[in-house]
């Protein structure tokens, strides 16, 4: 019995221990289902966004960095082309945020600017230099996907949709969803966003420290 | 020819029926495409016959401050012109810098058998991801 038991412990710690483990842990995140933590950050024009000023409104968070090629690949071939721009004509409020700090990839105000014009980026990019914003948040990743319904509550966390290349080309189960649009679809219509949490790929956030 | 497209290797990766995890080429011969933070190596050939399923490694070395990244979908395009395989090859991490695709293929004739498409792959470090699609060329023996 006990060389039963100690044998057993053994393949536990082993399995534990393997990469392929760590590969298969859960998706999770700290606001899912909490109120989304405020904050007021400047666009790239200076101008102050206060999150408490869409009370009422659903908003979407895109952690941002034009440096991360899987963000470029998002928004010029992968599941972010004209994705804000048509749930913007619905009502949405869509904020992409850029937690990187100061000299670190795709930091550089002139860069993002750059890359709104060239991706068509109809939205805000807010300048979240000490990463208060993104560590509130539990962004880890760019893209990293928050979406706020209506009351304040942040209703999905994860990634933009589950094709990790960000071309869209590569889905897990072979039929591409864009959790985002999933999410957005289900606050339309009053139901529970199915898919609340999934696990973000992409470039780690440039946080500063 | 593009810049990373490599040179036919006569060398290649092939084990019919084999299961043992491949080896690297030893690190001073040229690879099959890379730049500064990664390689792309076939392992030692092996015996492959027509008519048999057979597989090619290509073996990813991040090199540097880099490191595998374990979270893409790590894949072998093959062009439409050359040698058919099956499906997109398989991935396996090794350690952190080091990855095995594995594509499998069933060379119709003897002879060199050629396998030419785009490896997808990702590498990182702590202040970038690198998405890179070099082109790999291979000439498989096949008897």
């Amino acid at each position: 019995m006990r060389i039963t038991t100690a044998l057993l412990t053994v393949a536990a710690l082993a399995f534990a221990g393997s990469p392929s483990r760590a590969d298969r842990s859960e998706a999770t995140s700290p606001v899912i289902g909490k109120t989304a933590p405020d904050f007021t950050l400047k666009d790239l024009t200076g101008k102050e966004v206060k999150l408490a000023s869409f009370k009422g409104k659903v908003v979407v968070l895109e952690w941002f960095n034009p440096g991360c090629p899987f963000v470029k690949r998002s928004h010029t071939v992968g599941s972010l082309v004209d994705t804000a721009k048509r749930h913007m004509k619905d009502g949405v409020v869509w904020l992409a945020v850029n937690s990187g700090s100061a000299g670190k990839q795709g930091a550089d105000a002139a860069m993002n600017g750059e890359a709104a014009r060239s991706w068509s980026i109809p939205n805000p990019i807010l300048r979240d230099e000490t990463g208060s914003v993104g560590k509130a948040y539990g962004a880890t990743n760019t893209p990293n996907m928050f979406v706020i319904d209506k009351t304040g509550t942040v209703v999905y966390a994860g990634a933009i949709d589950n094709s990790p290349d960000g071309e869209g080309k590569s889905p897990q189960g072979g039929k591409l969803i864009n959790y985002v649009d999933a999410a957005l679809d289900d606050v339309a219509t009053g139901r529970a966003v199915k898919t609340a949490v999934t696990r973000p790929y992409g470039c780690s956030v440039k946080y500063g420290s | 020819m593009a810049r990373e497209l490599t040179a036919i290797a006569l060398a290649m990766a092939c084990a019919c029926g084999r299961s043992d995890p491949p080896s690297a080429t030893p690190p001073e011969a040229k690879p099959l495409a890379g730049k500064a933070f990664y390689r792309v190596d076939a392992a030692p050939a092996a015996a492959c016959a027509h008519g048999a399923i057979c597989e090619a490694h290509l073996v990813l070395t991040a090199l540097g401050t880099y490191h595998v990244n374990k979270d893409y979908p790590f894949k072998f395009v093959a062009d439409a012109a050359a040698t058919p395989v099956d499906g997109e090859g398989r991935f396996a991490l090794g350690d952190a810098r080091h990855g095995t695709l594995t594509v499998t293929f069933t060379p119709a004739a003897q002879g060199p058998a050629r396998l030419v498409g785009t490896f997808k792959l990702s590498v990182c470090n702590d202040d970038t991801c690198e998405i890179e699609t070099p082109r790999i060329e291979l000439a498989v023996p096949v008897s």
